[in-house]
């Protein structure tokens, strides 16, 4: 029997081992996100404990926690648990430099971004919050009366903010990285509010 | 008999191959580069969608791989080169100029690193340039040499390693949204140089 003819005569085997292949291939893609060890939100725990802000250590050589960093960046992360509240994240914008928050979600999808362009009043004023805490907020709303922090609605209930203060000159990053430790995140919970 | 165990023979054989396959492809898929939707410009890469909700389950499942921290769209862009103009590899034992106009921003940066996206050590402890460090020319052009002895003018270290690669970040870019319209004509080239 010739290969070519051999493969026609098992046809139906090979046809079940491509569909089982295919089978696979997404299982193992899609599975991907939530079997990773070694994924940012795991990484960034070593900064310290969640629903803390951690200015990160400098991007230098060796010491890096996660790869692709820009090394012209102040960073710095707060991993979040919504469990217990909404996550208030606070900064005042102190220069006039690029600064950004980015909203992570647990399992590496970005929700939402800002830079200092879209801060008002030269400040950060925002509340991550699960979809029963944003109802529970707007309930108490007073009518007519716009709320005065934004409110990002978080797809999962843990992720992360990831924060960078952009460094343009060697000299200025000391002052990213003081506009880093002016970034604050504390978990309020609704009845306090 | 003879036929039940050739049948149960080629059922494992079909799970075995089929299950290797599948596990081989995602591999190599999450391996390769960064998901679907990437924008090419001359030899630089990008993938907007990665830093967007709208990131497809392979961008995802690499992000998650890597451990690395994407920029969102409304930060940025970052754009990826691993070759030189002809395609080749950039290796440390070549010289390479970087030339030309750059795209809209309100702050670029470039830095180099090695394959795996990790900073590397040189002496120089120089690691990127930024838009308002980099000296221009008199037509607001910049040129940048990358090798691994020192060079005047811009230059970037290459450092200990055998292969790296190039990152340039825009920094609030209005090219975000519709970086497919993007011009090879407004990006760096790079061009190599002598090799030893």
């Amino acid at each position: 029997m010739s290969p070519r003819s051999r493969v026609v005569a098992e046809r139906p085997w090979v046809i079940t081992a491509l569909v089982l292949a295919a089978a696979v291939h997404l299982v193992a893609v899609l599975m991907m996100p939530r079997l990773a060890q070694k994924d940012a939100f795991l990484r960034l725990a070593a900064v310290g404990p969640i629903n803390t802000f951690h200015p990160l250590p400098r991007a230098l050589p060796g010491t890096e926690l996660t790869p692709f960093n820009d090394p012209a960046t102040a960073m710095g992360v707060c991993r979040y648990d919504l469990a217990a509240g909404p996550l208030h994240v606070r900064a005042k914008l102190i220069g006039d430099g690029f600064v950004s928050l980015s909203f992570h979600a647990r399992h590496d999808k970005i929700f939402y971004a800002l830079t200092d362009k879209a801060a008002q009043h030269q400040d950060f004023d925002i509340y991550v919050v699960t979809a029963d805490q944003l109802a529970a907020m707007q309930a108490k709303d007073v009518p007519d009366e716009p709320p005065k922090a934004l409110r990002v609605l978080a797809q999962e209930r843990r992720g992360f903010v990831f924060a960078r203060a952009l460094s343009p000159l060697p000299s200025a990053y000391e002052a990213a990285a003081e506009q880093i430790a002016a970034i604050h995140c504390d978990i309020e919970p609704l009845s306090t509010q | 008999m003879a036929d039940a165990l050739l049948s149960l023979l080629k059922l494992i054989v079909t799970l075995i191959s089929g299950a290797a396959l599948g596990l081989g492809t995602a591999y190599l898929a999450m391996h390769g580069g960064k998901g679907f939707g990437a924008v090419r410009v001359g030899v630089w890469v990008t993938w907007p969608l990665l830093g967007s909700d709208a990131a497809d389950p392979y961008a995802r499942a690499i992000v998650s791989r890597t451990g690395e921290i994407p920029l969102a769209l409304a930060e940025g862009l970052t754009f990826t080169a691993r070759t030189d103009e002809t395609g080749e590899p950039l290796v440390a034992t070549c010289t390479y100029r970087l030339s030309g106009a750059m795209p809209a921003a309100r702050t670029w940066t470039l830095s180099l690193a090695d394959p795996g996206g990790y900073l590397v050590d040189n002496p120089a402890h120089r690691y990127g340039f930024t838009s308002q460090e980099i000296v221009r020319a008199a037509d607001g052009s910049v040129q940048i040499v990358v090798s691994r002895s020192a060079r005047a003018g811009n230059w970037l270290p290459i450092g200990n390693v055998p292969q790296f690669l190039l990152l340039l970040r825009l920094y609030d870019t209005p090219l975000s949204a519709t970086a497919a319209t993007l011009d090879k004509s407004t990006m760096l080239s790079i061009k190599r140089d002598a090799c030893r």
